[in-house]
């Protein structure tokens, strides 16, 4: 341990009581890691805070000792955003988990940022709202990782993602500041829009204390249609032809061959033989009918591109059946190959089919599978590179970054909805040049002076 | 202000003015598009809010992102403010000019540059109208969502600056949820682009910040905006009722049904009068008045519909109109549209106020404006968008009454705190300019001002672009009481006081 660790934690302990303050190895190990892969890297110590004040505490500290502070929630992230890669103090905010007011009247609920996703969307539900981003990992992620990664979710073609939702934020930042910007209306423009700036963040500029959320009511009928194409191409073809026949799905997923034959092992649909991609699709609304009218309106416009009939679910349980083909997509590609890495990248929708080619012909250069479905109504794919020891690392990261870079030479981008974080900070410049990345190092300098919030995240090293 | 204090402020600055550098800009921009005429700059001394005018020293106008990157790059050199400028429609002072500083006119760069109807975007320049991008595409059935009253006449630039809104707020949000990226050159001359085809551009959210920034963040120089497919049916009613305590529970009631109209109007007794003044409108003598649009699939619109106007029925409403047909329902929105203007016919002077409170506070917002305007012994009329909340109270005065004119100015503040006591903003969609700006530090703590400063600092370190404007106080913290703490970002030299 070095003297400014030592000194921080001396520090802590008179700050903090003792059963908030954890150095235990194995616990702190477990702080180290998320769902990115990248490995461990275990914090000094984790603080479990309850406050604005409390963070603003360990800022002090940290900033009298330059010593990194990481903010951890959930670690269900997939970019490293939340790995002490300088070591440091880890402020967790686990113990910050109270929904704080839902309010049917203004359509918005405050609530803290160890709020679980999952959570709040089923407590607003019972008073008829719906809080519509749904990144795959709602059950486990938590609202402050949501609004720090801006995280997205099938929903997000028809709702938008975290951004649209937040209406105000309380947050301190590395100075010592505790901001409340934003508002409980949903209308408000004085000032400048700290709110969005902070939203995607990454946990780098701020650390978030509560959210105040938009909420919609919820639509009360929502209808689901799975159809099978025999290429990504007439799939891809289908869901130019949905949007531009003015039917607004609340989701379009689609399926690759290789995620389709990883589906298939659980999933109650037989896909035929050969099946080279499908779709699934949801309509939503407050009239039954007329949902339905409108799903059967997309299994219409897709049927000239479809390899066989479109499975409408009658029933919530075939809903249910329909939706865990896509769910436990991620575990049937382990039982192809045991490791994968999952990329996250988005472009044109006209560039899909392009963009499902490269991967998986930069699989092939490798010698590696390559697994590609996601939210393709708005271009967020998922290339997931399967292997089988951990040895082939080396291999998958090469064919990791020719990925993104083909992505970008799209048109598109490195990152649809995980953020940059730890895993793509050196594919930032080569998608927004020099100028603009300099601008965000300026940015990330006024807000943290002394670079001591989450260093190495975002930025090239 | 005379031209010897601007030239001493401009001084002060460092620099001497936008004159001085008149030539270089000529040679940029061609002679014909730097104005220096003092006759010529006259229209250029306000904006929408027209008190309050400041002559500029001159106004350039260029033609292309990188004649503005030039532009900007002098004006740098020099030290010479520069304030963009879009249509001129703005109504919080945004486009107000500064002593010796050059006004950036944007009105030569109009071009549609793209369309996109696959992908459904278009990319214009900042000069384009806002009706002008869903002409452009309403024959292929596209449209572009955001529409601020005046959308007739201002531009897209100036949306983005003011992150405008409009009636259709509540169900498809602001201009910032429908810019998907933009080409920006910062005060340095670098030109950028922020944004992108993802819903989520990776790094910070720079897009967003810009939105909404009152041209103090950088000029935008061209905007790629969302294009939505026009809704397939739209059905419009016109609801009357006692008093505004009715029409704002049936807004609250049809909110707690479930339903989210494209838009809910509402207008109170003497916004009715205005408005029937203006445009001949058969429109009862009523307390208050709803006017709502829902819009979707057919059937879904129907149902939400009758829904809703039982809603309004069970609230109290004493009549329900229906358009018979598309040319009525123009009528009825021309009613609510002109408004503003309108009020002009009962009154000889009115101050456009605009605040934002939480939906269910409207009733009660509005009945303590009412008594505000009793003390002051002043009439206001409200027309605003009730189903987000934003308010737009008109205050009517009469100039040629000595000091008629301030005690309207002291309500529109009393109305601006009312609304930051209930939770709200002192502006929901007309910006903070030159008009608002001191109020900003009563909405706002010193922490979040001094972090909005920071923001600037990062953007534009010599803060030349649009100043004076937002801003409360020309210090970096704010107004703090006790002897001044120098910033760290401020020790480390990576941002300064002015």
């Amino acid at each position: 341990m070095t003297a400014p660790v030592a000194a921080a934690l001396a520090d802590l302990a008179r700050a903090f009581p003792a059963e908030r303050l954890t150095r235990d190895p194995e616990r702190l190990e477990a702080y180290g890691r998320d769902e990115s892969d990248l490995g461990a890297y275990p914090p000094d110590v984790a603080v479990l805070v309850e406050s604005a004040e409390e963070i603003r505490e360990v800022f002090r500290i940290a900033s009298a000792h330059r010593v990194p502070v990481v903010p951890v929630a959930a670690r269900s992230g997939k970019s490293g955003g939340v790995l002490a890669v300088q070591r440091g103090i880890a402020v967790s905010l686990e113990r910050m988990n109270r929904i704080l007011e839902i309010s049917p009247e203004d359509l918005v609920a405050r609530v803290e940022p160890g709020v679980v996703t999952g959570q709040l969307q089923a407590a607003v539900e019972e008073h008829g709202l719906f809080y519509p981003p749904d990144p795959n990992s709602l059950e486990l992620c938590t609202i402050g990782g949501n609004v720090a990664e801006n995280a997205g979710g099938p929903r997000a073609l028809k709702y938008g993602v975290t951004r649209e939702y937040v209406l105000g934020l309380t947050a301190v930042v590395p100075t010592g500041e505790i901001l409340k910007v934003g508002h409980r209306s949903i209308k408000g423009v004085a000032g400048y829009d700290l709110t969005g700036l902070l939203v995607g963040s990454e946990g780098t500029l701020a650390i978030v204390t509560e959210v105040m959320v938009k909420l919609l009511p919820r639509p009360r009928h929502v209808s689901t249609a799975l159809v099978v194409f025999d290429s990504v191409a007439s799939a891809a073809r289908a869901v130019s032809r949905v949007l531009a026949g003015g039917v607004i799905p609340r989701c379009l997923e689609l399926l690759d061959d290789v995620s389709l034959a990883a589906a298939g092992k659980t999933s109650p649909f037989r896909f035929p033989a050969g099946a080279g991609a499908a779709l699934l699709v949801e309509t939503d609304g407050n009239d039954e009918e007329s949902v339905f009218a409108e799903i059967v309106r997309v299994a219409e416009i897709v049927q000239g591109d479809a390899a066989g009939e479109v499975i409408v679910a009658q029933n919530e349980a075939q809903r249910r059946e329909v939706w865990e083909t896509r769910r436990y997509l991620s575990v049937n590609l382990k039982t192809l190959h045991p490791m994968k890495l999952s990329e996250d990248v988005a472009v044109p929708r006209s560039k899909i089919p392009a963009m499902v080619e490269r991967a998986k012909a930069i699989g092939a250069r490798h010698g590696l599978v390559v697994a590609t479905y996601g939210h393709a109504g708005d271009g967020n794919l998922h290339c997931n590179v399967l292997f089988d020891r951990a040895e082939e690392r080396p291999r998958v990261d090469l064919a990791v970054g020719e990925i993104l870079r083909a992505a970008v030479d799209l048109g598109g981008t490195i990152t649809g909805e995980h953020g940059v974080g730890l895993a793509k900070r050196d594919f930032l410049e080569y998608e927004q040049g020099r100028e603009l990345v300099a601008l965000q190092r300026r940015l990330k300098a006024v807000f943290d002076p002394l670079g001591i919030l989450n260093p190495g995240k975002m930025f090239p090293g | 202000m005379t031209a010897r204090s601007a030239a001493g402020e401009a001084a002060q600055r460092g620099g001497a003015g936008a004159r001085a550098v008149a030539r270089k800009l000529a040679a940029i921009v061609g002679p014909r598009n730097v104005v220096v005429d003092p006759a010529e700059l006259l229209v250029y001394e306000c904006d929408g809010l027209t008190h309050g005018r400041v002559r500029p020293d001159l106004v350039v106008l260029p033609g292309s992102t990188e004649e503005v990157a030039a532009v900007v790059r002098v004006a740098r050199d020099a030290s010479v403010p520069l304030v963009p400028r879009g249509a001129g429609t703005g109504l919080s002072g945004g486009a107000r000019p500064v002593p010796g500083c050059a006004v950036l006119s944007l009105s030569r760069m109009r071009r549609i540059l793209e369309l996109d109807l696959e992908n459904g975007w278009a990319r214009v320049e900042p000069g384009v109208i806002n009706l002008d991008v869903t002409r452009a595409v309403a024959g292929a059935g596209f449209y572009y969502a955001p529409d601020p009253s005046s959308q007739s006449v201002c531009s897209i630039g100036g949306n983005v600056a003011e992150n405008s809104g409009g009636a259709h707020c509540l169900k498809y949000g602001f201009t910032t949820n429908h810019v998907l990226a933009a080409r920006v050159v910062l005060s340095d001359g670098a030109v950028v682009d922020l944004g992108g085809p993802a819903p989520d551009a990776p790094g910070y959210d720079l897009l967003a910040a810009l939105v909404g920034s009152e041209g103090m963040l950088g000029v935008v120089t061209e905007v790629t905006v969302r294009l939505l497919r026009k809704p397939e049916t739209t059905r419009t009613f016109f609801a009357t009722f006692p008093s505004t305590d009715e029409a704002g529970a049936a807004v609250s009631g049809i909110i707690a049904a479930g339903i989210l109209p494209a838009a809910i109007e509402m207008m109170d007794r003497l916004a009715i009068v205005a408005a029937k003044a203006a445009t001949g409108l058969d429109w009862p003598d009523v307390g208050a008045a709803l006017l709502m649009d829902a819009d979707g699939p057919r059937a879904e619109v129907e149902h939400v519909s009758a829904r809703a106007i039982e809603i309004a029925r069970a609230a109290g409403a004493l009549e329900i109109r229906v358009p018979r047909d598309e040319a009525e329902r123009q009528l009825m929105w021309k009613g609510r549209k002109s408004a503003f203007a309108a009020v002009g016919r009962i009154s000889p002077s009115y101050l456009v106020e605009d605040g934002v409170i939480p939906r269910s506070e409207i009733a009660r917002v509005l009945r303590d404006i009412g008594r505000l305007a009793e003390e002051a012994g002043l009439r206001v009329a409200n027309v605003f968008h009730a189903g987000d909340g934003n308010l737009h109270p008109l205050v009517l005065y009469d100039a040629r009454v000595p000091g008629e004119e301030e005690r309207a100015a002291r309500l529109g503040g009393e109305i601006l705190r009312l609304c930051i006591r209930y939770g709200g903003s002192i502006t929901g969609e007309h910006g903070v300019g030159a008009e608002k700006a001191a109020y900003m530090a009563e909405q706002f703590g010193p922490d979040d001002l001094d972090t909005m400063q920071r923001v600037r600092c990062a953007f534009d370190g010599a803060a030349l672009m649009n100043p004076g404007k937002v801003f409360p106080t020309p210090r970096l913290c704010g107004e703090k009481p006790g002897p001044y703490r120098p910033h760290p970002a401020e020790v480390a030299g990576l941002a300064e006081r002015w």
